[in-house]
């Protein structure tokens, strides 16, 4: 498997559908919160994002909700990839208390 | 309603692909988003315009590169290297020979560009050579011929810019419609069934796109060198200019012009190879 690497936003839209399916403006509010409003999306950068994961197989379109709004989920692909992502990011944190903190000893 | 019509209309500044697939969705959106933040409309606005102007360049880039910017970005840079290459051997040659020499730079910068094994690469450098030096070879034995019959071709003096722009135009197009078979026989090649490839839409594509944008680029670049003269006369900017500037700016406008075509191609092959 080839290594993804994804951006801030990128992963964040990815980490929201790890959740579950959600709709567009759903997974705006949603990325928002989990970023402490550091990730702030408009529609176009958010469906431009969508339409490169549903390119790359990271995301599907899934059944609409109670009030029919096409709603997005992650594959297995897609969460194989994010947790790849995820993994990298901790091994970074790591690396980087070790060698930025004053050690205990 | 207002702001929501305002968005309709921007929405027509996505490509429109990108807006038939995605385009009401994105207007459902930013009805909701509209609402959410009724109070703050500065901010609001804010954040959609500045959304709207790098997601419109972001996606008609994408759209013109397929989705693949590294293999648009290695084509532009093969097409730009193959013609730098293609000045250190022109000074003492034939006319044929320069121009094969010329075609078979470009293909090795469009080979190395589609990550070609060796012998596929060489082939397509051989070929768009062999393709480029074909009308000069033609015209070199026609002059011979006249010479032999003593037979004297008319030569209309004329000054209209417009037709000289024209035929300048023609003659180039003229000398890259082998190119472009060659280089559409090449991928047909690579498909299996080339007879079949070459009946399709792409082919033509590939075949009109590549015919226009080397006369495109050489005029463009022309163009551009009346644009921007050089301040006085000087041999080292000339020579600046003619081996490095001038195939730079042809390589950059050829590469970006021939680009789409090459990258649907491309990106098809990959897609059925998944």
């Amino acid at each position: 498997m080839a290594a993804m690497t994804f951006s801030n936003i990128e992963l964040h839209v990815l980490l929201v559908l790890a959740d579950g399916p959600r709709h567009g403006y759903g997974i705006m509010q949603a990325a928002e919160t989990l970023s402490n409003g550091v990730v702030t999306l408009g529609p176009g950068t958010l469906y431009s994002l969508i339409k490169r994961f549903e390119r790359d197989g990271l995301v599907r379109e899934c059944a609409p909700d109670a009030e029919r709004r096409r709603c997005y989920c992650l594959t297995r692909k897609g969460r194989t990839h994010a947790l790849a992502e995820v993994d990298r990011l901790a091994a970074l944190v790591r690396v980087g208390k070790r060698r930025l903190l004053p050690s205990e000893s | 309603m207002r702001a929501e019509r305002v968005y309709a209309a921007l929405l027509h500044l996505y490509p429109r692909r990108f807006r038939q697939r995605y385009g009401t969705e994105a207007l459902q959106t930013f009805a909701e988003l509209s609402a959410a933040l009724h109070t703050r409309r500065v901010r609001f606005w804010l954040r959609v315009l500045t959304d709207l102007a790098r997601s419109i360049v972001r996606e008609h880039i994408d759209e013109w590169t397929c989705g693949d910017l590294s293999l648009a970005i290695r084509w532009v840079a093969g097409c730009v290297l193959g013609l730098l290459i293609s000045r250190l051997g022109v000074m003492p040659l034939p006319a044929w020979a320069r121009v094969f020499f010329l075609g078979a730079a470009l293909g090795a910068g469009q080979g190395w560009a589609l990550k070609q094994q060796v012998r596929v690469a060489s082939l397509w450098s051989l070929t768009i050579g062999v393709a480029f030096a074909a009308p000069a070879a033609l015209e070199s034995a026609a002059t011979a011929v006249f010479t032999l019959l003593k037979y004297q071709p008319i030569d209309v003096y004329h000054d209209d810019r417009r037709l000289i722009l024209m035929l300048d135009f023609v003659g180039i197009a003229a000398t890259c419609l082998p190119v472009a078979i060659a280089q559409a026989l090449l991928i047909g090649r690579s498909q299996g069934d080339t007879a079949r490839w070459l009946r399709t839409k792409d082919a033509a594509r590939l075949i009109g796109w590549t015919t226009v944008a080397m006369p495109a680029a050489v005029l463009g670049a022309r163009a551009l060198g009346q644009v921007l003269p050089f301040p006085g006369y000087s041999t080292t900017l000339w020579w600046i200019s003619s081996a490095v500037i001038r195939p730079s700016a042809i390589g950059t406008i050829l590469g970006l012009l021939t680009v789409r075509p090459i990258a649907m191609v491309v990106g098809r092959e990959r897609e059925s190879a998944v």
